[in-house]
């Protein structure tokens, strides 16, 4: 900077600032800073995967685990470790499990029983024509001819039977339409009458309008009644009726027949539950109207009930919603 | 003549078992339940029981374990439904003497 002085001397003061050294300082702290920024840094991302990894590691062995559990293994669960929310879903996801084996094991014992079922005709049918000889008395030969014809009409209802419960899981299966629940109840009066000689007595709700398909109402309740003959003596009372409750309507079968053992009513409630009883020649005799019973109540989005007693007789119920909502 | 009991409940079965048998020269008895069947191999003059595993009443495996029991050696040959592998090792470990599955040709019986 150029000096003047009061006297005219001239001068110039030059100022010099050795910054150097700060510069060195500042630029050594800021590489301390990002040093330790960066460490800082690294830390943070380690302990951050570290803990997420811990977190995440019941997760993974859930995935691991059932992964493994194929259709052949449902009997394996998974390992319950903690109490957390990763506890709990395991404990959810092994129910699941628990209930799969279980429909997966009740089909496998119903298609053990179809085949014995079908067994039966075949080795009736099978019997009587291999003796069948073609010297024998025409009125013979006749015979074995009807009851082969029998016997595969059975098997026909047998097979129809089956596809019926198969198809009850099918949208389509129901077509529900308001229906006077009195007049129902009042009406089967007649269907059930042929089914066999017993005091018949009909016990209708109040009038009560439902939604709900009355061509397979009806016919849950003639199986019903026709299961009741079968375990009653000519002469017993039979009482079917309906009641409406809570929001739902049951419609009944009371028999004062043999009544069914606790370990039995057990058996008969199993999704494919089979009597064990074939009725030579019967109507129905095929052994699958409950389980047809249950499918129609199900399909109405209500289920079956018993209350049964050995020695004073049973009482099976189909209790469905009001309304039924087609799905 | 060679008499045989068989307990069978399927009347039809029965039906074309003894048309079968008694073509071929044999007596037969029919009973249709496991207690009856049992009673009637002790009491009876059989020289064979051809037994139902599915009776009523007593079921054939308890049937073959009575008449076992007595020491009766009355040859015994199941018929069944039932064709596992277990079924049939624990008839013939029962003291059967042979196991025929329903259905079956009658043909390779008499």
């Amino acid at each position: 900077v150029p000096v003047t002085g009061p006297n005219g001397a001239a001068g110039v003061f030059v100022a010099a600032h050795h910054s150097a050294e700060q510069l060195r300082q500042i630029e050594g702290a800021i590489q301390v800073m990002v040093a330790l920024s960066i460490v800082a840094f690294l830390l943070a991302t380690f302990l951050a995967w570290g803990v997420a990894g811990r977190a995440i590691a019941p997760l993974r062995e859930l995935t691991t685990a059932a992964r493994g559990i194929g259709e052949r293994d449902l009997a394996a669960r998974i390992p319950v470790a903690g109490t957390d929310e990763v506890a709990e879903l395991t404990r959810t996801l092994n129910s699941m499990l628990a209930r799969l084996e279980a429909a997966f094991g009740s089909q496998r014992d119903f298609l053990n029983d179809v085949g014995h079922e079908l067994r039966t005709p075949i080795t009736i049918i099978r019997g009587h024509l291999e003796l069948l000889d073609a010297d024998e008395d025409p009125s013979e030969r006749q015979k074995t001819m009807a009851l082969v014809l029998d016997e595969l009409d059975r098997m026909g209802r047998y097979v129809s039977d089956l596809l019926l419960i198969a198809r009850a899981e099918q949208p389509d299966f129901l077509r529900p339409a308001p229906l006077e629940l009195a007049e129902f109840v009042n009406g089967l009066a007649t269907r059930v009458r042929p089914l066999g000689d017993r005091t018949w007595s009909v016990v209708p709700p109040r009038p009560t309008v439902i939604v709900a398909d009355a061509d397979r109402l009806t016919q849950a309740m003639v199986n019903l009644a026709v299961n009741a003959v079968r375990h009653t003596p000519p002469g017993a009372v039979i009482e079917l009726g309906a009641t409406v409750e809570h929001g739902h309507a049951r419609l009944w079968v009371r028999d004062e027949g043999t009544g069914i053992a606790p370990a039995d009513q057990e058996r008969i409630f199993g999704r494919f539950a089979r009597g064990r009883d074939r009725v030579t020649g019967g109507s129905d005799g095929t052994g699958l109207g409950l389980a047809i019973v249950d499918a129609i109540a199900m399909a109405h989005d209500g289920y079956m009930s018993l209350d049964s007693e050995v020695g004073r007789g049973s009482t099976f119920s189909l209790v469905i919603p009001l309304e039924v909502v087609p799905s | 003549v060679t008499r045989i009991l068989i307990a069978e409940d399927e009347e039809r079965i029965v039906a074309f078992l003894e048309k079968g048998l008694r073509a071929n020269g044999y007596a037969t008895t029919a009973v249709g339940n496991g207690i009856e069947a049992a009673g009637m191999a002790r009491d009876g003059d059989f020289d064979l029981l051809v037994l139902d595993l599915g009776l009523p009443g007593m079921d054939g495996a308890n049937v073959l374990r009575t008449v076992r029991s007595r020491g009766d050696r009355l040859p015994i040959i199941i018929l069944t439904a039932r064709d596992g592998v277990a079924d049939t090792v624990a008839g013939l470990e029962g003291g059967a003497d042979d196991y025929v599955t329903k259905p079956f040709r009658f043909a390779g019986w008499s």
